[in-house]
């Protein structure tokens, strides 16, 4: 089991890649109480056509297929891994995002029980056309939920135009009529294609033993049979350059909704270049509008933004973005503002010297403190995207970077970036 | 054990490893009114964007980033009768950032906060006061654009009827708000700090005495303790209902019952496995019956406030739905009162909700806010004593907390067809 200490953190990090594939990570905590595992594919929304394990020919499947899966693989033909979980005393759940499905348990007791029966349920699927279409209810019910939260429609709907025709665009639980078409074999191919476990990774955090809690999940894996792993053959959509550059949505809202969306097109280093590119780009961002910059009091002052304005920094698999919304009065000066500011974005950094090492050490102490919470850990690291990095390198990462640093990597993305506006207006 | 620093102010220091940061709150606790609500959320927006010091958001913010993002907050919050604004901070230990000591700097700058707000000629500086005013009834508005919380805020004014602080959003409401002026909001803050009851918790690697030492310089006075008891008996009444209309895809079924259970008293672990069973966790009769076996909701489930007896329900269904729901509901309290539950269920919920408790020794916050309701109750209950009652609890006793639910009203928040 490779070992990996990091000082600045206080934190020892164990891995191991098992003989089937399967990447597990192991975080002892001393002095907690609890532990918190997540078994993640890296299978997400966005992965609708692809060529399914051992075959030639590619396929498309219905938008919504990986979250109707996450929905489907608790219940088994004689019990629910819920109760299997309950009996064992853990709370369990699951999510789904563009390029991930992540199944997850916490636990402060029988942590052995628990991580097999997290094995187990993800591992063995059983559908059939009775319980997929059972599911067909529920799934309605959360899609008509998430339509009517302004939010959640601020945030998709833009992220809908910054990729037009492509699979981002598509809700990540699909739409009523594209799950209606979903059936049994469907998730099966899904699942046999993508829950291989040179797919997936574990990660395991908390109130542990290293080399038992490694023991427990080698004995699980070694009794069962894999299909050879093999490489994913996704096929990706066709490269497009469009962007919708400005969308108006109506909806019975009592405050408008700006979001502005900046699609990146520039390239992206790979391994701790990367941590370092997204680092840099959030430093930047805080230095033009977050609440020690002068032109955010400026605007707050004037009532164009509020405390409701907030930004976002998303880097995945084969996309980057950067997500800025808030209510706002008046949306159009809302985005004038804002585009404004990034357009004289060099000169404000060069001016912001002075808040550097502000803005640095926040961003050290936000950093340290999400490894107070065993799930914001488990949850954000990703040993694909940064590898061989992860966020157990940020706080180094941050530490080496410098203004100049800030303003390449700011200039790097947005002098590729396009905008698309989008404003929720009240009304029908 | 809590220290007294004066009479009404308590100091409860909670030392521990466990974390990567110390954790700090100040509580004022006074008897809630409605008036005092819309005060104290609109005192919570102001004192946590300005102070004297730091008159301006970008300037406290500069200094809670040169703290290394040391986190600062101002909110309200309610248990029962009683009502509390809370000034809380977070800041990274020393030995991960260097050696510097940000205690002491962490707990000047609340005194400062706290203490020396943004004022000119005995009221809040109107420009600031003005803002944050406009800022928090903007806020309030875009409340009602959450519609799970707006159904709830809806039914808790049914279930509360003639009762206004309990009937009223903790967040105010937009006509008292308006209303307030910065000389009045200044002098109601005089009083607030003269006299309401102070708790201050720490929690983190640090030890009683240099925090008890920093906090000597604040000059903290004597005072009544303000909470005697803040359990509300909400009194039977006939059951309210409300239907209203709204352009959504999906509505909303909020039902509200009295269940005649306290905080902690005799019953009360009892209660708690009862909405565990009911609607309270994933492996519920709720969550299993409109769930998945009935395909009605995408959540569906009970929460139960011990500090004012109530159990609240709710669900997200289609319109044409409701009859069906609200039956589906009542049969699962009707067959939890009947006993008609495995021991297997009844064994899981018991084991989740201890897994909930212990989880929470997880969690800074959990902690801090444990020893303060500790002390508003009179009562500590450690995470050990607190699974020791719990599995204590029998299905006959579940049953019985069953058969003492009575429902009080219900709200349904149609979602009516978008055409």
């Amino acid at each position: 089991m490779k070992q990996q200490h990091y000082s600045e953190l206080g934190e020892t990090l164990y891995s191991e890649t098992l003989a089937n594939g399967l990447r597990v990570y192991l975080l002892p905590k001393k002095g907690f109480h609890k532990t918190y595992a997540v078994m993640t594919t890296d299978y997400g929304s966005v992965d609708q056509s692809f060529v399914p394990l051992g075959e030639t020919k590619p396929v498309t499947q219905p938008a919504g297929i990986a979250h109707f899966l996450e929905h489907k693989m608790f219940e088994k033909a004689d019990h629910d891994a819920f109760d299997t979980f309950a009996h064992f005393g853990a709370s369990s759940n699951a999510f789904t995002s563009f390029t991930h499905t992540s199944y997850l348990f916490s636990a402060t007791h029988h942590l052995k029980d628990n991580l097999v029966t997290l094995l187990d349920f993800v591992q063995d699927p059983y559908f059939t056309a009775q319980t997929v279409n059972k599911e067909k209810g529920i799934i309605g019910q959360e899609i008509q939920m998430y339509d009517d939260d302004p939010n959640s429609r601020a945030y998709f709907g833009t992220i809908a135009n910054l990729y037009p025709g492509q699979p981002l665009a598509d809700d990540i639980a699909g739409t009523i009529s594209s799950i209606d078409k979903i059936t049994a074999d469907d998730l099966y191919l899904a699942h046999k294609t993508f829950y291989h476990p040179s797919n997936m990774s574990l990660f395991v955090v908390g109130k542990l033993v290293p080399d038992e809690t490694l023991d427990w999940i080698r004995e699980n894996q070694a009794a069962k049979q894999f299909a050879k792993p093999a490489v994913i053959q996704r096929i990706l959509p066709a490269a497009s350059s469009k962007v919708i550059s400005h969308r108006i949505l109506n909806m019975p809202v009592e405050r408008s909704k700006a979001t502005i969306g900046l699609r990146g097109f520039d390239s992206l280093p790979t391994g701790l270049e990367r941590l370092k590119y997204e680092d840099a780009l959030s430093l930047g961002f805080t230095l033009l509008l977050g609440e020690t910059a002068p032109d955010f009091l400026k605007l707050y002052d004037q009532g164009v933004i509020d405390d409701s304005f907030g930004y976002n920094i998303e880097i995945q698999r084969d996309a980057h973005h950067v997500i800025m919304a808030g209510e706002a009065e008046d949306p159009q000066a809302f985005e004038e503002a804002i585009l404004s500011i990034l357009k004289g974005f060099t000169e404000k950094l060069q001016r912001a010297s002075n808040r550097f090492e502000a803005v640095r050490r926040e961003a050290i102490g936000n950093t340290l403190t999400s490894f107070n919470s065993l799930e914001a850990i488990a949850n954000q690291f990703d040993d694909q995207l940064y590898a061989p990095a992860s966020l157990f390198d940020e706080v180094k990462v941050i530490n080496s970077l410098t203004l100049e640093d800030v303003i390449d990597t700011m200039s790097h993305f947005l002098e590729a970036a396009t905008i698309s506006r989008q404003e929720i207006l009240a009304g029908n | 054990m809590p220290k007294q620093l004066a009479k009404g102010v308590w100091l409860n220091v909670m030392p521990t490893t466990q974390f990567k940061t110390i954790s700090m709150t100040v509580d004022f606790l006074v008897p809630g009114s409605a008036p005092e609500l819309s005060n104290r959320i609109l005192l919570a927006q102001l004192l946590e964007t300005s102070s004297a010091q730091y008159p301006t958001q970008t300037a406290m913010a500069e200094k809670l980033s040169m703290m290394y993002g040391a986190s600062f907050g101002v909110n309200v919050f309610r248990y029962g009768k009683a009502e509390g604004l809370r000034f809380s901070s977070t800041i990274i230990n020393d030995h991960f950032i260097g050696g510097h000591s940000l205690l002491n700097e962490m707990i000047d700058f609340m005194q400062s906060v706290i203490y020396q707000p943004l004022v000119k000629d005995r009221a809040f500086d109107p420009e600031t006061f003005n803002r944050q005013k406009q800022n928090l009834i903007a806020y309030l508005r875009s409340l009602n654009d959450d519609k799970q919380y707006y159904a709830e805020q809806q039914l808790n004014a049914l279930y509360f009827k003639g009762q206004p602080f309990f009937a009223t959003s903790l967040y105010g409401d937009e006509a008292s708000i308006l209303g307030i002026n910065g000389s009045d909001l200044y002098r109601d803050y005089q009083t607030l700090l003269a006299h309401d009851q102070i708790q201050i918790t720490v929690a983190g690697d640090v030890d009683e005495k240099a925090v008890a030492f920093a906090l000597s310089k604040w000059g903290l006075t004597d005072r009544q303790e303000q909470i005697e008891n803040p359990i509300f008996q909400r009194p039977v009444t006939a059951v309210e209902t409300a239907t209203e209309s709204q352009k959504l895809q999906q509505s909303k079924l909020n039902l509200a019952y009295r269940l005649p259970v306290y905080y902690r008293d005799e019953r009360f672990y009892q209660a708690l496995v009862f909405n565990g069973l009911f609607g309270g966790t994933p492996i519920s009769m709720l969550f299993k019956n409109v769930r998945e076996k009935n395909s009605l909701a995408y959540y569906a489930s009970s929460r139960f406030d011990g500090f004012t007896g109530t159990l609240l329900v709710q669900a997200g269904i289609d319109q044409s739905k409701e009859a069906v729901v609200k039956q589906l509901i009542d049969e699962q309290l009707v067959a939890i009162s009947k006993g008609e539950f495995s021991d297997e269920v009844f064994n899981q919920v018991v084991a989740s909700l201890i897994n909930a408790r212990e989880s929470r020794l997880d969690s800074q916050r959990a902690l801090v806010n444990h020893s303060m309701l500790d002390h508003l109750v009179r009562q500590t209950v450690s995470a050990k004593e607190w699974v020791a009652k719990v599995k204590q609890v029998t299905p006959a006793e579940v049953a019985a907390i069953a058969r003492q639910v009575r429902l009080q009203a219900v709200y349904f928040l149609k979602g009516e067809d978008l055409k």
